[in-house]
């Protein structure tokens, strides 16, 4: 009912003569239910919607939010915004954006069952069962959250984009005791589609799982090694690792610098294209329109047509995420559709979706078979990473000594250190066991959180010192 | 709009307990410098209701989106329609029939309180200000000081916010708020960062916080790779705030009660050095979470979380603290208590003193991607990043890169040796609570590296 506004928007922005504009109407509605220790906290649904306008005047970018839907103060803060575009332009950047196809698309992720179709009722339930299992740790809060985003793009080129996307998701925080140790792990899931996905997720085995493996190593960990050693990773780090030490680094407003001011820059130079980085079984790709995935769009917030981006193929940079501004600024033709915007009152950027290491052809057993001295680390608990994304840490959560190529015992949150290219240089070999992961990823100022999936099978990683 | 919130708390009173209602506006600029240079502008227009309801101890939260009727709505402003305020009781009752009560839950605030306003809160010139001036004299002042090359933001906001609650409660506030951050570079690896907020324009220096930045940068220069090893740290405000942050949350009854704050069961203990006093405030004069009441209308005040090195306080709302058989402190948010300012009482020593004082330590200016392993016992690591500085024997001589702090946060509390006899105010990516500190030395501080 509000995409009037939207349309109206770019033709005033037609009117002033911009060289370029574009409205992004999003609407959003949704609802979560948490849980903190076994007791229903609160319930909530909400309703949001709102347009996200942005232009280019004298080769300056302004942009517009707004939630008040009358077309004079839609036009009263565009003028605004263009009079501080004319304002500031004596120390402006030059901006140009990529000559894109204009399209004029409808899609949506259908919901086999719909959110509004399932009471609040069981969707209580469900937490309560998940909790019911894991009664006996010390803190436990959890949040089942459902939604659906619409949108509507619109813009000066001819452009008109509608998609509507639902996604559920759950999120969990638990803290176990055990004698005077604790433990605690944090992780979400989410997809996108309808119900049918929370029913395919089995929460309360992962929930039991998860609670089982922490409260196991609190009981029996012995003291990680430490020195040179090999070490195979599970699905879950090679997912944190594959989104913190290539994804972000391969962000081309990062290499650019644009958003050095605080996510920071990359290690990565805009030459580095062809450059070996990791062994040439190493590949890495961004897919954006993998099915049912929490990062799944089939075109961009700048209405470019979505596509897989292969970041690494056979060890070697290949390509970047961009958007309309940093492909012209690389020389590209085009955009290969990385913008996005956490919701309408903000710009797009450029993001990741789906960042995942493609599968090799072993078992995760035959990764193990193969260490003589090693680690073995199934998930992590803290990590971080540099701002040009090149010297990180990883703490194991459930992790393994392992000897002659058998786990031995468990160990307490072994730690690794090291930098990008050693770490993509000394994977050995890949499994075959490809899982995807969900995080909300930060990015830009003001701070924007989207969802993405972080994948990957099992990694064996040769020769790497454990501190 | 005002009206409408009558409308919607006369139908929801009728049929529930409890109801708080929101009404926040927020129009600002902002903006955003990459390489001395503007890359955007931005302008924002926004409001939002909010809405918390309570019935039977089952409780539901939601917002109203008034829909306009635009040919009415450009020559009556507020035009609204009854139906959506009936749409949206109708929703809150269909919830609240197929949910669960929260046993815990003892209900909002019932008392009628007097408020007084917050000092330095509102600055009507905000609305006025030549932002792209400001933002030039910020880049100019770094650049003066050395810096090659700056990237950050600059925001002004003007905000009020209407609180109505079905016990009577009904107030509103306006405010203003400013915000630059700058990060300066002498070369990819050689840079500086500092940062400044503010409710006034007095007292809001962009020029010295753009110039300190630069003058980082520069000081940064010659940087090499860092060693690992035990080292007294003199955190600036900016590097100490994700530390203060975390102090906040973990006060919070909420987080205690979930896990995932380390001060569970530490109230009347000994948790830091005697040096240590850090407080909520939100009341702080320009402080910029400062407001005269919270959600639910209860006065703010100025809480002790630590003093003197003993935990003093946790943080609640009328409900937990029913619950806990205590007051409120004053920081209702809509669902949990929330944190106003955090503040770390200042010291009486000068930042030169401290300096002379390290035997073998390091200066961090900033940090970045702090993560904790373990918010129940408080471990955590976090990465220098932009100016960091070896001192030894009382100067310093050198400046670092490539190392980690790996910590937890009440070995560091215990281990807080001086502090600065100067705050900053400030708020950052790392720490969403604005805070208020001097610059902090903490001895023994464990650095690591990485192995390749």
């Amino acid at each position: 009912m509000y995409e009037e506004y939207a349309d109206f928007a770019v033709k005033y922005l037609e009117k002033r003569k911009v060289q370029y504009g574009e409205s992004r109407l999003e609407k959003n509605s949704g609802s979560s239910f948490v849980l903190k220790n076994g007791v229903p906290e609160v319930v909530g649904f909400d309703d949001s919607v709102g347009l996200g306008i942005r232009f280019l005047m004298n080769n300056s970018l302004g942009f517009v939010s707004i939630n008040d839907f009358e077309k004079g103060k839609i036009r009263k803060n565009i003028d605004k915004a263009l009079s501080l575009v004319v304002k500031g332009n004596k120390i402006s950047e030059r901006v140009e954006l990529s000559e894109e196809r204009s399209y004029k698309k409808k899609y949506h992720v259908k919901q086999k069952i719909k959110f509004e179709d399932v009471d609040a009722s069981e969707k209580l339930k469900l937490l309560k069962d998940v909790d019911s299992g894991v009664k006996s740790a010390l803190g436990r809060y959890m949040g089942l959250s459902d939604g659906v985003t619409k949108k509507y793009f619109v813009n000066t080129e001819g452009t008109k984009i509608e998609s509507e996307i639902p996604r559920a998701g759950f999120m969990y925080f638990i803290t176990i005791k055990e004698g005077s140790k604790s433990g605690q792990k944090y992780w979400q899931v989410c997809n996108s589609g309808g119900f049918e996905q929370v029913k395919k997720w089995n929460l309360s085995k992962l929930m039991l799982d998860e609670f089982n493996s922490i409260k196991e190593n609190l009981k029996k960990a012995k003291k990680p090694p430490t020195g040179k050693l090999d070490l195979v990773v599970g699905p879950e780090v090679t997912g944190i690792m594959v989104h913190e030490s290539v994804g972000h680094p391969f962000e081309a407003d990062r290499i650019f610098g644009r958003e050095a001011a605080q996510a920071g820059e990359s290690f990565i130079h805009p030459n580095n294209v062809g450059d070996q980085i990791g062994n040439e079984i190493v590949n890495v790709v961004d897919d954006p329109t993998l099915e049912n995935s929490a990062g799944f769009y089939l075109y961009d917030d700048e209405g470019v047509k979505a596509r897989n981006r292969y970041l690494i193929k056979n060890g070697k940079i290949n390509e970047f995420l961009h958007n309309r501004e940093t492909a012209v600024e690389m020389g590209l033709k085009e955009s290969n559709g990385a913008a996005r915007a956490e919701d309408y009152d903000k710009e797009a950027i450029v993001r990741m979706a789906n960042t995942f290491l493609l599968p090799g052809d072993f078992k995760e057993e035959e990764l193990i078979e193969g260490v003589k001295k090693g680690v073995y680390m199934r998930d992590f608990t803290e990590w971080n990473i540099d701002d040009k994304r090149f010297q990180q840490k990883y703490v194991g959560n459930d992790a393994y000594y392992i000897e002659n190529g058998k786990i031995k015992y468990p160990i307490s949150k072994p730690v690794i250190e090291l930098t990008t290219p050693t770490l993509w240089k000394s994977i050995d070999a890949i499994g075959k066991n490809i899982e995807y992961h969900t995080g909300t990823c930060g990015k830009g100022e003001p701070m924007q959180g989207v969802p993405a999936f972080l994948g990957g099978p099992s990694i064996r990683i040769k020769n790497v010192v454990l501190g | 709009m005002m009206e409408i919130l009558d409308i919607l708390m006369r139908k929801l009173k009728k049929e529930v307990d409890d109801v708080i209602l929101s009404y926040g506006v927020n129009d600002s600029r902002q903006i955003k410098f990459v390489d001395n240079k503007i890359v955007k502008t931005g302008v924002e227009s926004l409001s939002s209701v909010g809405i918390f309801v309570a019935k039977d101890k089952k409780i539901v939260t939601t917002n109203f989106k008034e829909v306009s009727n635009d040919d009415v709505a450009e020559t009556t402003p507020h035009h609204f329609e009854e139906k959506d305020v009936d749409r949206t009781v109708k929703n809150i009752l269909k919830t609240l029939k197929s949910i669960e009560p929260n046993p815990e839950y003892m209900g909002i605030n019932d008392k009628k309180f007097k408020y007084k306003e917050i000092e330095d809160g509102y600055d009507s010139k905000v609305k006025d200000i030549d932002d792209v001036d400001f933002v030039e004299k910020g880049i100019n002042a770094s650049i003066k000081e050395g810096a090659k090359r700056t990237n950050g933001i600059f925001e002004s906001h003007v905000v009020s916010e209407n609180i109505l609650t079905s016990k009577g409660v009904e107030y509103g506030e306006k405010g203003s708020e400013l915000y630059f951050s700058i990060r300066s570079f002498f070369s990819k690896d050689e840079s500086g960062h500092m940062n400044h907020v503010g409710r006034v324009l007095k007292g809001f220096d962009i020029e010295k916080t753009g110039g300190e930045s630069g003058r980082i940068a520069k000081d940064s220069k010659g940087v090499v790779n860092g060693r690992k090893g035990k080292y007294d740290i003199l955190f600036s405000p900016l590097a100490f705030a994700p530390i203060l942050n975390s102090i906040g949350d973990s006060s919070s009854i909420f987080s205690v009660e979930s896990g995932m704050s380390f001060f569970v069961d530490k109230i009347g203990k000994k948790v830091g050095s005697s040096k240590v006093n850090i407080f909520d405030d939100g009341r702080l004069k320009n402080g910029l979470a400062s407001s005269k009441a919270d959600m639910e209308g209860v006065p703010t005040q100025r809480t002790g979380l630590i003093e003197k090195g003993i935990c003093k306080s946790y943080l609640h709302n009328t409900s937990s603290a029913r619950r806990h058989k205590t007051e409120s402190t004053g920081n209702a948010g809509l669902i949990s208590p929330d944190n106003w300012n955090v503040v770390f009482e200042k010291g009486d020593s000068k930042f030169e003193d401290m300096v002379k004082s390290i035997k073998k330590g390091l200066l961090v200016t900033n940090v970045w991607y702090t993560r904790f392993a373990n918010y129940h016992t408080g471990e955590f690591s976090t990465i220098p990043r932009d100016g960091c500085f070896l001192i030894e024997n009382g100067k310093i001589k050198k400046s670092w890169k490539g190392i980690r702090i790996s910590e937890n946060v009440l070995d560091i509390l215990k281990n807080v040796k001086d502090v600065g006899n100067k705050q900053v105010h400030l708020r950052s990516w790392e720490a969403d609570t604005p805070i208020y500190s001097p610059y902090v030395l903490v001895k023994n501080c464990n650095i690591t590296t990485p192995t390749k």
